[in-house]
This record gives C-alpha cells, sequence and structure tokens, in this order.
C-alpha cells in the first residue's frame, strides 16, 4: 500500500487539502463550502495521509472532539439568548472590506465534529481491521 | 429531463430494493444507500428542474431553488453518518460471528 | 420565546458534558441534574402554552414561513414533559445496573435521544421533523446495539434497515408535499395545503402516514417492534417502549389535525387502530416472557391512541392525549419492574420466575398499580383513559371500534394476570436484591398513574385543552405566521 508514488503524492496532496479544507470553511458564510464541506475535506487529507505515512501511534480521543464541536455549536447560539435574541441569532459586520460574522463559530463547530467524527470512524475500523 | 430523472428514481429504488432483499450485510448497506440516493434525487426533482422565480429579486430570470438542495445536503449528512454506523455494526456482526460459532 | 426550545437544548448540552466528564460520581451528578433541568424546561413550556397558546421561535431571527421555526403547542409541550420525565426515571433505574466501560456512552444516547425526541415534539417545520427523527433513531439504534451479542446485533440490524427505509418514505413525502405546496414550514403547509392539487397531496400524505405509522408501529407496520424491544439492556427498553413509539404517534397527531385535518371519523384510520389493537393482544397471549408479552402490549395500545385520532373530534382527540400520557407512565413502570427482575434474577422468563411476591411485596405493589392501570380499572388513570376513548367511541357512533376496545382491554387483564400468577405467585425464589434504584424509578412511573387517576380532572382539562388546539389550525397558523 505505502508506495513510494502514494508518499510523494500524499507529501503534497494532504497539506493542500487541509489548507483547501479551512479556506472552504472560511467562505462558507456566502460561496460553496461551509462547515461540513470543510470538515469532509480536511478529513480526507488526514486519512490520505494515514494511509500514505501510517497512523500516529497511541490512543486518541476523537469522541472528545465530536462533544467539542457541538458545543462550540449550540454556544454560537447560545450568546443570543443570553442577549434576549432568538436562539442562533447571528450578527455581521463589516472591517473595511472583510465581512465577519458570528455564524463562521457555528460552522467552526460543525467542522470540528465532522473532522473528528469521520476521524473516529476511520480509525475504529481500521483498527478492528488490522 | 424530468422524466429521466424520475425513471432513475425508480431504477435506483427497485436496485436498492433487490439488494436489500439479499441475504448478505454489505449488500443491504449498499441497498441502503441507494436507496436514501433515489430519495435525495427525488427531493431534487420536487424543488422543480427548470428553477423557479425568485421572489425579491427584479430580474425574472428563473433562479435554482435553494431549499431542496439544503434538504438534500442535510440527508447527505444523516444518511453519511447512518452509512458509517451500519458498517461498523456489519463488521461487529462479522467478528461476533467468529468469536461465538 | 427561546422557552421553545430549551427542551432540546438542555438535554444537548448534557449530553455533551457527560462525554467530557471523567469521574463516575461527577457524570451521574450532572447526568440526574440534566435530566431534572430537562423536567422543569418542558413544564415551564407546559405552563408558557397553556397560559398564552402556541410557544413560537423564529431560530435565528429569521421571520416564518423562510427560516426555522419551533413551535410548541400544548400537545407537543405536554409530550415534551412525559418524554422528560420519563429519561429522567429510567436513568434512574440506569444507575441500578451501572456499566462501568459503556456508562459515558450510555449518558450521552439517553439525553440525545431526549433532545431528538423533545425537538421532533416542538418543531414547526415539517423537514426538521424529519432531521429530529432522525437524531433520536440515531441515538437508539447505539443504545440498541451497546454492548450486544450476536443474535442481538443482527435483530438490531432489521431494526435499523426498516427505520431507515421509514424515514426515506417520510424524506419523500416531504419532498412531495414541497413539490405540491412550495413550502416545508407546518404553519405555511396548513395554510396553503387546501388551495394545492390534490394529485400531490394525496400521496405525500399516504407517504407520510406510512412513515410515522412504521415509527408508531401500527397494523400492518408492527413486526419490527416485539424483536427490538426484547435486545437492549432493560432501562433502555423501558425508556424505548416507553417513549420511542409515541414519537410516531404524535407526529401521526400532527398529520391529521394541523396540516391534513380529519373532520369525523376516518374509516381506514379506525380499521388500521382496531386491527392493531387486536393484533398486539393476540401477539401478547402467545408468549411466556414477561417483558416480550409487554411490548405486545405496546403495539395493542397504540391501537386505542390512533382510534382517538381516527374518530376525528377534538373531544375524542383529548381522549386520546389522555390515553397517550397515561399509557407511557403506566407502561413504562411495568417495562421498569422488568427489567429490575432482570436485573436481579437474570430473566424474565415466566416459566422460570415465581413468588417474587413474597420476596419483594413492594415491587409486587407498583406491578399490581400498573398492571391494573394498563388494564383500566377504577380509580387508576387506565380507567378514565379507556373510559374517555370509549365515550368518545359512543358518540361518534363507532360501535364495533368501542366493542373492538372493550374486549381488548378484558383480554390486556388477562395478560396481566397471566404476569402476575406466572411471576409474583407461587412458592419463593431464592431471594436476590433488588435496588432501592429501582423501586424509585417504577414509582416515578407508578405515582404518575395514581395521581391521574385519583386527580385525573387536571390532566384532562390539559388534554382537552391541548385537542382544542389542535381543533383549531388556523389559531396555530396565525401564531407562527402573524406578527410580521
Amino acid at each position: 500500500m505505502r508506495t513510494v508514488v502514494l508518499k510523494t503524492v500524499a507529501k503534497v496532496v494532504v497539506p493542500a487539502g487541509i489548507l483547501h479544507g479551512l479556506r472552504l470553511l472560511v467562505v462558507g458564510h456566502d460561496a460553496p463550502g461551509g462547515g461540513f464541506a470543510a470538515g469532509l475535506v480536511t478529513a480526507l487529507a488526514v486519512v490520505l495521509g494515514w494511509l500514505a505515512f501510517g497512523t500516529p501511534a497511541g490512543h486518541r480521543r476523537w469522541e472528545f472532539g465530536v462533544s467539542l464541536g457541538l458545543a462550540i455549536g449550540v454556544a454560537s447560539g447560545l450568546g443570543a439568548v443570553l442577549l434576549g435574541r432568538p436562539f442562533l441569532t447571528h450578527a455581521v459586520s463589516f472591517v473595511g472590506p472583510v465581512k465577519l460574522v458570528t455564524s463562521l463559530f457555528f460552522d467552526v463547530g460543525v467542522f470540528v465534529v465532522v473532522v473528528s467524527a469521520t476521524l473516529a470512524a476511520v480509525r475504529t475500523l481500521w483498527e478492528a481491521g488490522s | 429531463m424530468n422524466a429521466l430523472l424520475a425513471a432513475l428514481v425508480g431504477l435506483l429504488f427497485a436496485a436498492g430494493t433487490w439488494l436489500l432483499l439479499g441475504q448478505r450485510i454489505l449488500r443491504q448497506v449498499i441497498g441502503l444507500g441507494l436507496i436514501s440516493h433515489g430519495a435525495n434525487l427525488m427531493v431534487l426533482l420536487a424543488g422543480g428542474l427548470g428553477g423557479r422565480h425568485a421572489p425579491l429579486l427584479a430580474n425574472p430570470t428563473p433562479r435554482a431553488d435553494p431549499l431542496p438542495q439544503a434538504l438534500i445536503l442535510t440527508a447527505i449528512v444523516i444518511g453519511f453518518g447512518i452509512t458509517a454506523f451500519l458498517l461498523a455494526l456489519g463488521y461487529r456482526m462479522h467478528a461476533l460471528e467468529e468469536d461465538e460459532p | 420565546m427561546n422557552a421553545a426550545v430549551a427542551p432540546v437544548v438542555v438535554p444537548l448540552l448534557t449530553a455533551l458534558l457527560c462525554v467530557g466528564l471523567q469521574a463516575r460520581r461527577t457524570r451521574w451528578t450532572v447526568s440526574l441534574a440534566g435530566g431534572g433541568l430537562s423536567v422543569l424546561a418542558s413544564l415551564w413550556l407546559v405552563a408558557l402554552a397553556h397560559g398564552h397558546g402556541v410557544v413560537v421561535l423564529r431560530v435565528g431571527s429569521w421571520p416564518a414561513p423562510y427560516g426555522i421555526v419551533f413551535a410548541a403547542d400544548l400537545l407537543g409541550a405536554l409530550m415534551s414533559a412525559i418524554g422528560s420525565w420519563v429519561a429522567l426515571w429510567t436513568l434512574v433505574a440506569l444507575a441500578a445496573q451501572p456499566h462501568p466501560r459503556l456508562d459515558a456512552f450510555f449518558h450521552a444516547g439517553w439525553h440525545l435521544m431526549l433532545a431528538g425526541m423533545n425537538g421532533a415534539f416542538l418543531t414547526g417545520d415539517l423537514f426538521n421533523l424529519y432531521v429530529f427523527f432522525e437524531v433520536l433513531l440515531v441515538t437508539s439504534y447505539f443504545l440498541v446495539t451497546l454492548g450486544a451479542t450476536r443474535r442481538q446485533a443482527r435483530e438490531a440490524f432489521t431494526y435499523v434497515a426498516v427505520n431507515i427505509v421509514a424515514s426515506t418514505i417520510l424524506l419523500m413525502g416531504v419532498a412531495l408535499l414541497y413539490a405540491a405546496v412550495g413550502s416545508v414550514n407546518m404553519a405555511d403547509l396548513a395554510a396553503r395545503i387546501p388551495q394545492a392539487s390534490p394529485g400531490l397531496v394525496r400521496p405525500a400524505v399516504f407517504l407520510l402516514a406510512v412513515a410515522f405509522g412504521v415509527k408508531a408501529a401500527v397494523f400492518p407496520l408492527y413486526a419490527w417492534l416485539p424483536h427490538t424491544y426484547a435486545i437492549p439492556a432493560g432501562p433502555v427498553a423501558a425508556y424505548f417502549g416507553g417513549m420511542l413509539t409515541k414519537v410516531g404517534v404524535y407526529a401521526l397527531y400532527r398529520l391529521f389535525t394541523t396540516l391534513q385535518p380529519l373532520h369525523g371519523p376516518e374509516p381506514w384510520l379506525l380499521a388500521v387502530a382496531g386491527l392493531t389493537m387486536v393484533l398486539g393482544v393476540l401477539g401478547a397471549l402467545a408468549q411466556e416472557d414477561m417483558r416480550r408479552i409487554l411490548s405486545f402490549h405496546i403495539v395493542s395500545q397504540i391501537g386505542y391512541m390512533v382510534f382517538g385520532l381516527g374518530l376525528g373530534t377534538p373531544q375524542a382527540w383529548a381522549a386520546g392525549i389522555f390515553y397517550t400520557l397515561h399509557n407511557i407512565a403506566a407502561k413504562t413502570a411495568l417495562l421498569l419492574v422488568s427489567s429490575a427482575v432482570e436485573a436481579s434474577y437474570g430473566t424474565t422468563s415466566l416459566r422460570s420466575l415465581a413468588g417474587l411476591a413474597h420476596a419483594h411485596p413492594w415491587l409486587g405493589v407498583w406491578f399490581v398499580v400498573a398492571a391494573l392501570s394498563l388494564a383500566g380499572i377504577p380509580p387508576l388513570s387506565g380507567f378514565w383513559a379507556k373510559l374517555l376513548v370509549v365515550q368518545a367511541g359512543l358518540e361518534a357512533g363507532e360501535f364495533a371500534g368501542v366493542a373492538v376496545a372493550l374486549a381488548v382491554s378484558l383480554v390486556t387483564l388477562l395478560s396481566m394476570l397471566k404476569i402476575f400468577t406466572g411471576a409474583f405467585w407461587g412458592p419463593p425464589p431464592e431471594r436476590s436484591h433488588i435496588s432501592p434504584l429501582e423501586h424509585a424509578s417504577v414509582v416515578g412511573l407508578a405515582a404518575l398513574t395514581v395521581a391521574w387517576g385519583v386527580g385525573g380532572g387536571t390532566l384532562l382539562e390539559l388534554a382537552t385543552a391541548a385537542a382544542r388546539a389542535l381543533g383549531d389550525p388556523a389559531g396555530y397558523v396565525r401564531a407562527v405566521l402573524g406578527g410580521h
């Protein structure tokens, strides 16, 4: 499985994939992308890295990431509740040409959930298979 | 185009049902996947392929209806999670079969 | 009003905390406190919905029907309150049967399933109903298979496959309705379905009814239930048996009151209800195992709830809602007794058990209270529930259905006597310990059926108000869509 071709390709594709995933996360507010797509792209890049270079040793608590991501998502909606607005109300503002939205926090939460859940699933099946 | 896609939905359902009625777990998982893809395609059809006129915009060119796409994305996400779960469950059944003959 | 989403967010956050916490004692404290908070949140919602009508939350401040809406009417709030109550007490029963390696997952599953159920009860959006159904089903798949053996994994796979197909049918129903009306907001649908083309609406309603029918386990779609409920750990089975099918019943109520209101008796729903009652109870007769008998009775009693719905008058709906709430309490109590017996004696087979009433007199008392309530003996809540359903049936002139309901309740009594003589009568067994927590969990639910029996007026008043709200879809539409 771990051929030279795979390793050489992975050296380029893995970092590029992770970067592309992060880009999708940031532009997702009004362009194609968003937390889910970004999470899948990033997780796929990481899995490719595992295929090429092997999985990192030691037990990783990926399920903790799932909780953390969900918590970030819910928390991003609770801010509005504290201000007396409906749950998940988000704010938009511009700093110069840069558009800032609080819904990015929600997307980050989704991103963390998707990455952790995908990696947890792949890792578990992987360990069960070997 | 509508009729073609409708036929494709039917085909996906037929193939999925056939696989689901088989004996092997992996086939059943794939069958369930095909059925849910058929349903997703049907949601897309339900939104209308030609697009609808956007309610708030002045220029009356038809635009793709975003709601079915949002619905499908949600359904795909759910299907993705369930497929992962089914594969794990199938694997577990396989492993248990070896443990307790 | 953010209250509408509190019964969803509280269990969601509790589930997250439970996964993160390492110390067992802290985790239990947080989990039980979260369960208690969910109960309080949903009771608060009941008070709000009773006082001010539908509690509407437009998530993210997007106006309805474009944004996502939570709309808690009295029926949804009541269901979410009883759901939280059941989750809390079955969790107490779980505390008596700890599973050290899997504890954190059980807790997370418990609260996530509650979040899914409450979401389904409180959402004002048909597509979100599908999503919350998935949330609670995925959690239920997970709870069913946790720590399963090979045979259990096989049964669980069937359960999962059946439910995935049902969910797909549900999604197609939503899609067709969207094609016909161009909306998935329930209030918007309720307002615009009458003008939509019946050629699309009819198949859509049929698909939705089939999907909800599978989840509610009505005839002829109930075959999955008795097998599935024989698999999981006792407290899980009690949680499922109490609540899971009732989410389907709730969805059927929503479909045939708010979205496609019935006006008067609907023959095919009544036929389905009658057959569900009869076949469930006949299935129970053939069983020799406490848990299996109770599982078949779940099916049988779903029939009464659908009967109330099918009669098609607010008065009958009130009877059906009363029946549903009573049945959740009584049924969960019985399943918790069975769970306690199984934990201590390792079986629920009536052939292997005997004399439990000697060894555990109090457990016998709780069982008799809940069983008599289920069979409809005064002064327990089951008596009023059946009386109301029968009364509504007589007023609608559905004498055949009423006769079936009465005959089935006689057979139910026989079934309960069979369990009692089989498991509780006879020579005392070698005594095994039953934890006070198990007793507490059973009492937590049996107390409800006594309270609703002696003081049934309060619940009847709530059920009647909830049914009156269901009978006024225009009011629901105004509450959700009005104000913009």
